[in-house]
């Protein structure tokens, strides 16, 4: 705040109050969390949380800007939650809080860091569970449903992403449209049965106490991976290890994900509407993205340092032998990188 | 939709919140949990009007909405906001919030429009429910009753509140539906465990509240879900009172009740999913 020149901190987004002052929010639908958020009014001396009526009405947005009015200064705020919020605050001409942001969430504290490891724990333990029933005619649904029983008996505190267990074709042409001629990754269970040699690539996020996991593997359903696929396997190893090598403090974005270009044959490995990598934290994606549409250009310009968390997930794709595709979550060290992901690669080891 | 906002002279509404792009589109997205910041998922231009929705892909998008592509780069999902047919030449442009970032975006790209506030027109236009939308609320509500069942069969036989949770969520999903429109609420007094479920099914949300281990509704209950009557104030109503349709939607006290209308109706110990009829009120969530 004092590096940006601003005196008070609006924060009406739950993320971005869960990592200011550590206020969780529970897990709800997008409506009820917004009806429902606490905003955070952040100082350099300290920390006011309130929980104002609605904010789409005239009621709550004149009680957000009231407990404004107690902090003059320069005004940073992260989002206007409704344009009742953006007239009620216009004469206090806000800043956008997200650079600010943005900066401070980069490097994570070594306890910012065990949150994260412990919900990454719990993810891997439900799934511990849930892989032995990925069999021929299971539906994906009873597979997100074995998971919820899973995080939610060891104390996960919400689940962030709808579990994703994406029956991937051999080739693109079986798949549904998209506009860059790639997979539509990652698309919802919808009750699909699983048959025997179907792949899956499989995504899910819990919520602990406000810090996120991902996980992602894929899995191949009643069968061993035939000799083309134990390839792929081996070549998404080598495409990480390239990573890993290039992840370091001083190293940028962009550097990553040319590593992993150049470990592909100068081909992009992963989606061309996602990314190689984004950073995770409160928000299960945030800063730093590798290998977006941002390009050279924006991700040159974002450098690692130590404690900055990323998480790989490149995919290898064959066109007509289908791929592997998985997830790889690391934290930045003084002079490289080391593993928050402590998981298998079934049937792999 | 188009209706209302010719009827309010607005020329195009750009929408972040994931409920009112599943009102208006019936899109599918992936879901996420927890209030996101605005950003221009969904788009309806009444000149046209066409829908325009955020997305890589056909799938989980009805073949009416039109697509288009997202970027990682806001400035250019603005320019393709701003291309699509009729959005140009708008005046009136409709929001549902924003961001610093964005309000300089769409300024940039659209410099005669004037933004103002779109979600009280969304507000209105989602009050009242179609017959289809009903439907897809009872659908919701059967999940919600089946879920609570088990959530209160853990509770009867002794699970903490984590247990209760896992044994609810897992049931939800065995059911197909994979989203919670809160997580299971519990509330432990004495011997009693009242636990409230909601559930997201296709988009569409139903809630119930019911207290073990005796499990029958409270009088005072079935008391305030009969005062929900066409006519009838929320403040009326005399409890915790809020509308449910593609998720939570906020009413006011001196609003006025409406066939159509779907209400999410709670007091100590027990809750239902309402719909106000021409007649009595229809409990969605006794099934």
């Amino acid at each position: 705040m004092d590096a940006e020149g601003v005196d008070v901190v609006v924060l009406c987004g739950e993320n971005n109050v869960a990592y200011a002052t550590g206020y969780a929010a529970p897990s709800q639908e997008p409506a009820r969390a917004s009806a429902t958020r606490t905003v955070a009014l952040v100082t350099t001396t300290g920390v006011r949380l309130l929980t104002p009526a609605p904010l789409d009405f005239e009621d709550g947005a004149r009680e957000l800007a009231a407990a404004v009015s107690d902090y003059p200064g320069t005004l940073a705020i992260d989002q206007y939650p409704s344009m009742l919020v953006r007239s009620t605050l216009a004469n206090r001409s806000p800043v956008d809080a997200r650079p600010l942001l943005a900066a401070a969430k980069f490097v994570k504290t070594p306890d910012e860091v065990a949150a994260l490891r412990k919900a990454q724990r719990i993810n891997e333990r439900a799934m511990d569970e849930v892989l032995p029933a990925v069999q021929p005619g299971v539906r994906d649904t009873d597979l997100s449903a074995l998971f919820f029983r899973q995080i939610f008996e060891m104390g996960a505190t919400g689940n962030t992403v709808d579990p994703i267990w994406n029956v991937v074709p051999m080739s693109l042409a079986d798949a549904p449209f998209t506009f860059t001629g790639h997979l539509p990754f990652p698309l919802p269970a919808v009750g699909r049965v699983l048959e025997k040699g179907d792949v899956i690539f499989n995504d899910a996020g819990i919520d602990f106490n406000g810090w996120a996991s991902d996980f992602g593997r894929t899995w191949y359903v009643g069968t061993d991976p035939d000799a083309n696929q134990r390839s792929q396997f081996e070549h998404y190893l080598e495409i990480v290890a390239a990573c890993l090598a290039a992840i370091k403090p001083g190293a940028t974005a962009w550097d990553v994900a040319v590593a992993a270009r150049d470990a592909n044959g100068g081909e992009r490995p992963w989606f061309p509407h996602l990314y190689l990598s984004h950073g995770i934290g409160t928000d299960s994606a945030e800063l730093p993205f590798c290998g977006t549409d941002l390009g050279e250009e924006v991700e040159s310009q974002v450098v690692l340092e130590a404690g900055t968390v990323l998480v790989l997930e490149p995919v290898v794709w064959e066109d007509g032998r289908g791929g592997y595709r998985a997830e790889e979550v690391v934290v930045v060290t003084e002079d490289g990188c080391e593993p928050l992901t402590d998981y298998p690669h079934a049937p792999y080891g | 939709m188009v209706d209302e906002m010719r009827r309010r002279d607005v020329d195009v509404l750009v929408l972040g919140r994931e409920g009112n792009a599943r009102a208006v589109s019936g899109a599918h997205r992936l879901f996420l949990a927890g209030e996101r910041a605005f950003a221009p998922g969904c788009v309806v231009v009444a000149e046209t009007a066409a829908v325009h929705v955020l997305s890589v892909t056909d799938f989980g998008v009805p073949s009416d909405a039109n697509l288009y592509p997202p970027s990682w780069n806001p400035a250019v999902v603005v320019e393709r906001v701003a291309g699509l047919p009729g959005v140009a030449s708008a005046r009136r442009v409709g929001v549902d919030g924003l961001t610093p970032l964005f309000e300089t975006l769409l300024a940039g790209a659209l410099p005669e429009a004037e933004l103002f506030d779109g979600e009280s027109l969304m507000r209105t236009a989602r009050r009242i429910k179609s017959p289809d939308e009903v439907d897809q609320i009872r659908g919701a509500a059967v999940v919600a009753a089946s879920t609570i069942a088990v959530a209160l069969d853990g509770a009867a036989r002794g699970l903490d509140d984590n247990g209760v949770k896992a044994v609810a969520m897992e049931a939800m999903a065995a059911e197909g539906t994979t989203t919670a429109a809160f997580e299971p609420l519990i509330a432990r007094n004495g011997d009693s465990v009242t636990v409230a479920i909601g559930v997201l099914r296709d988009g569409w949300e139903a809630d119930v509240t019911r207290t073990a281990p005796r499990r029958d509704r409270p009088d005072e209950l079935d008391a305030a879900i009969a005062r929900c009557r066409a006519g009838a104030a929320v403040a009326e109503i005399g409890a915790r009172v809020h509308g449910v349709g593609c998720g939570y939607e906020v009413l006011t006290p001196d609003e006025r009740l409406e066939p159509g209308m779907v209400l999410s109706v709670s007091v100590a110990g027990g809750g239902d999913t309402v719909l106000v009829t021409d007649g009595d009120p229809d409990v969605l969530t006794l099934t």
